[in-house]
């Protein structure tokens, strides 16, 4: 009895960061399809996926017992954050100096 | 309903791969359909798989393919006929109905291949039986595909005239300060990432063929970087280091004729060791050779330029 209510908090919390990281990467997503120029695009999903990776990730860490997944989890999310602002800091790079190049040709847009 | 929500993922992003006009976007939904192909093989618990999947068939491959589109832009926009379409579910229809004919039809097997695999696994050098089988019982198939990659090099500077020095290629070249502070900061990261997944092969999944696969990213980062070495040195290193793995291979399985074995016949003493050694050479050449792969498609568009 007395471990019951430490594991219905863990798990009630774990849940809630769980549903948390997930909603904000749909927040992300709609953001990625909304915004209008590339450089809010990133901004929307490079801040609202990282946080919601961490999220996630410390969800993760709360159902595991073993130190080393748990370091392992942290890595990954560092590893990911580091990516991902590499990549969205190239992507908005490209696009301020080369905003007259059109990579391909646009498709009819529908808004 | 993971493994439904995988499959109808699947399913959608490669009717959207086919189906969608601009080459651009077909691009990356199919690098998207990679990385869910590795979802789907850790699903079935073939973490080595995966791990190729991921590394060389939606990493290295769709770096490859990017390269090759930016380089054609005026082919970006494909035509969607209706017979490509056509040809494309009735090929994908027919395969699944003969590999359910096969799974129907498959005789007891004669050979409990797996309880063999698990009583030669100690003689193999290697704890690991995907790499027992790869690198010892068939290292045949792995010589060959070595073989293969290496004669797709060859076929691919036959296309174009003369060599350039590496030095030479700064047409797509990213002069960002910040990327190459990261990859300062990140290469030995990506290099001992390498070596420990050609280590982790003897009793883990892991490998040449992935371990290969992130060398050539770290190379072909660096190139992109405008980091390189002095262009003759990288020049014979190139040569030497393309061909070193398919050479080493072919000298230690041929060496075993002279004892009067029979081809791919390693010591059972040292079969470890040569296992190791083997590997170490082909992902060094695996990383070269895909790198040269991607250096090669620059070439060319400075001589088409």
């Amino acid at each position: 009895m007395e471990s019951f209510l430490p594991t219905l908090l863990l798990t009630s919390l774990q849940g809630l960061l769980l549903i948390s990281g997930g909603v904000l990467f749909v927040v992300g997503s709609i953001g990625l399809l909304r915004f209008p120029d590339t450089c809010s695009r990133v901004h929307a999903l490079t801040k609202a996926d990282n946080l919601g990776l961490g999220l996630i990730v410390l969800g993760l860490i709360l159902g595991t017992n073993s130190l080393g997944v748990a370091l392992k989890l942290l890595l990954i999310w560092l590893l990911v954050m580091f990516a991902s602002t590499l990549s969205g800091h190239l992507v908005a790079w490209y696009a301020c100096y080369h905003p007259a190049e059109k990579p391909l040709p646009q498709e009819p847009s529908d808004d | 309903m993971i493994d439904l929500l995988l499959v109808c993922g699947l399913w959608s992003l490669a009717l959207t791969t086919l189906l969608t006009p601009n080459a651009f976007r077909a691009l990356v939904f199919f690098i998207l359909l990679g990385l869910l192909l590795t979802l789907v093989w850790i699903r079935l618990d073939a973490p080595d798989i995966a791990l190729a999947e991921a590394a060389l068939g939606t990493g290295i491959t769709g770096v490859l393919l990017l390269d090759t589109l930016k380089q054609q832009p005026q082919h970006a926009l494909l035509c969607v006929h209706r017979t490509r379409i056509f040809w494309a579910v009735f090929s994908g229809l027919s395969l699944t109905l003969a590999l359910s004919w096969a799974l129907l039809q498959a005789p007891a097997m004669p050979i409990a291949l797996d309880q063999t695999l698990t009583a030669q696994l100690d003689a193999s050098g290697v704890s690991h039986p995907i790499t027992a089988v790869l690198l010892n019982f068939r290292a045949y198939d792995t010589l060959l595909e070595i073989g293969v990659l290496l004669l797709a090099l060859f076929a691919g500077q036959g296309l174009h005239e003369r060599q350039h020095p590496l030095e030479q290629l700064s047409g797509a070249q990213l002069h960002n300060p910040f990327l190459r502070a990261s990859l300062a900061l990140w290469l030995p990261g990506m290099l001992l990432l390498a070596t420990y997944l050609l280590w982790a092969g003897a009793h883990q999944p892991g490998g040449a063929f992935q371990a290969g696969a992130v060398l050539a990213a770290a190379f072909i980062l660096m190139h992109l970087c405008g980091l390189a070495l002095d262009a003759q040195v990288s020049q014979h290193l190139l040569r030497i280091g393309v061909l070193v793995g398919f050479v080493l291979f072919l000298v230690v399985a041929s060496s075993s004729m002279l004892a009067g074995q029979t081809l791919l016949t390693y010591p059972s003493a040292w079969a470890g060791e040569l296992i190791l050694l083997i590997e170490l050479a082909l992902t060094f050449s695996i990383g070269l050779i895909l790198f040269s792969l991607f250096t090669l498609n620059h070439q060319m568009r400075k001589e088409s330029a």
